[in-house]
C-alpha cells in the first residue's frame, strides 16, 4: 500500500510495530466483550438443561469464528490507517491528517503550540513507543493533534524540532516575515 | 490579494442542506412504511399515525431554518480581518485577526466522502459566544472511550471558539485553507507569546 511520505515522516518515521499494537488493543477489548457474552450465554444454556449444552459448542465456535474475522478486519483497516496517516513540520504549518475513510485534517502555526508532550500508555511501554502530542489552545487541536506510534529516536527528534522551532517563533528577536509566496504548504 | 473573498466564490453548496435534514428524512423514511403495514393490523395503531405529522413539521421547519442559516452566514476575508455574518433574526458579527488562529481544521464524513464535500473550521481560542465545555476522555489500552464529542451535523456559522463552514467542495476547502494559512503567515501577531 502507498503510504503517505511526507519529509517528516522520512525523517521520523511511523513505527510499524503501531499497526500490531493497534490491533492488539482492540483485540483485547473485542476478547473481553465477547468473553462477556460467551460467559452469559453458558450461564444461560446451562441453566435450561442437559439437552442445550451442546448448543454451546455451537456458539463457542461462532463466537471464536467471529472473533478472527474481527481481528482479520482490524488489522487490515489498522494498516490502511498507517499508510493514510500524514504528518508534516512545514516551514510555517504543522499539518497532520489521518483517516483513511474519513479524513480529518488540522494545521496549526507553530506560534500557537502551547505545549509539545510526549506519553505512553501500557501497550506503548510494551511496544516500545511513544505518542507526541501538540496541542494549541483549542479542545478539537487536542484531540487531533498527536503523532502516535513513533520510536524512541524519532519521539526524541520530533520533540526537539517542535521545540526549537516554536522557541525560534515565539522569541522576541524573531526574523520578521518571510517573503510571500503562493503556496503557503509545502 | 486585493480582492475580498466572500462566500460568493467558495459557496456551502446546497447539497449541505439535505446533508443537515438527514436525520429527519431518515426518520420519515423508516416511520412511513410503519404507518403503511399498521394500517393492514387488525389493532388500531393511532400513536404512529400522530407522530408522522409532527415528524413532517419538524422536518419541513428544520429545512427551512437550514436554508436561512445558510443564506444568512456570510464570510469575508479582508485585509486585516476574516469577518463573519450570522443570524435569522438577532444578527452576529465577529471578526477575527488571523494572527490569533489557533489551528485549521479539514474533515470530510462519509456523507462528504460520497459527495466530494469537505468542511472547514477555523478556530481560535476565544472563550466567548458561549464556548463548549472539554469533552471527557479516557483512555484504555490505548482505545478512546467515553464521549467523543460527535456532533452528528456541522452547523454552518460560528459558536464558542469555532467558525464552521461546511458543505464546500473538497477543492474549495482546500483552496479556502491556503487562503487563510497565508493570511495568517503575512499578518503574525507582533507579541506571540501565547496567542491567548
Amino acid at each position: 500500500m502507498q503510504i503517505a511520505q511526507s519529509k517528516t515522516r522520512e525523517q521520523f518515521p511511523l513505527s510499524y510495530k503501531k499497526i500490531i499494537k493497534k490491533t492488539m488493543a482492540s483485540t483485547i477489548a473485542i476478547t473481553i466483550l465477547l468473553l462477556v457474552i460467551w460467559g452469559f450465554l453458558a450461564f444461560m444454556l446451562g441453566s435450561i438443561g442437559q439437552e442445550a449444552v451442546g448448543w454451546l459448542g455451537t456458539a463457542t465456535f461462532g463466537i471464536f469464528g467471529f472473533l478472527f474475522v474481527v481481528i482479520l478486519l482490524t488489522y487490515l483497516y489498522q494498516r490502511w490507517y498507517f499508510a493514510v496517516y500524514f504528518y508534516d513540520l512545514t516551514n510555517d504549518f504543522i499539518q497532520i491528517k489521518k483517516g483513511p475513510i474519513t479524513p480529518r485534517e488540522i494545521t496549526i502555526p507553530y506560534e500557537r503550540i502551547q505545549d509539545v508532550y510526549v506519553d505512553q500508555d501500557i501497550l506503548d511501554r510494551i511496544f516500545g513507543l511513544y505518542d507526541v502530542h501538540l496541542s494549541s489552545a483549542t479542545v478539537s487541536s487536542g484531540m487531533e493533534a498527536h503523532i502516535d506510534g513513533v520510536e524512541k529516536q524519532a519521539a526524541e527528534g520530533l520533540r526537539a524540532v517542535l521545540l526549537e522551532t516554536v522557541k525560534q517563533r515565539i522569541s522576541k528577536n524573531r526574523v520578521p516575515n518571510t517573503p510571500v509566496n503562493n503556496n503557503p504548504i509545502s | 490579494m486585493d480582492e475580498i473573498i466572500t462566500e460568493k466564490n467558495y459557496p456551502v453548496q446546497g447539497l449541505w442542506i439535505l446533508k443537515s435534514i438527514i436525520g429527519s428524512l431518515l426518520s420519515l423514511i423508516i416511520l412511513v412504511p410503519l404507518l403503511w403495514f399498521s394500517r393492514f393490523s387488525e389493532s388500531k395503531d393511532s400513536e404512529i399515525s400522530l407522530y408522522i405529522p409532527l415528524i413532517i413539521i419538524f422536518a419541513i421547519f428544520h429545512f427551512i431554518v437550514t436554508i436561512l442559516r445558510r443564506a444568512t452566514f456570510h464570510y469575508s476575508i479582508e485585509g486585516q480581518f476574516l469577518t463573519l455574518k450570522q443570524g435569522i433574526l438577532s444578527k452576529q458579527q465577529r471578526h477575527i485577526p488571523y494572527g490569533v488562529i489557533q489551528n485549521l481544521f479539514v474533515k470530510q464524513d462519509l456523507f462528504d466522502r460520497i459527495f466530494g464535500l469537505a468542511s472547514l473550521a477555523i478556530e481560535n481560542a476565544s472563550q466567548g459566544a458561549g464556548a463548549l465545555a472539554a469533552p471527557q476522555q479516557q483512555k484504555v489500552f490505548g482505545l478512546r472511550i467515553g464521549n467523543q464529542q460527535r456532533q452528528q451535523v456541522e452547523m454552518v456559522g460560528f459558536y464558542g471558539n469555532k467558525v464552521s463552514i461546511p458543505g464546500l467542495t473538497k477543492a474549495n476547502a482546500e483552496i479556502l485553507k491556503g487562503i487563510v494559512l497565508q493570511k495568517m503567515k503575512e499578518n503574525p501577531i507582533e507579541d506571540s507569546q501565547s496567542g491567548l
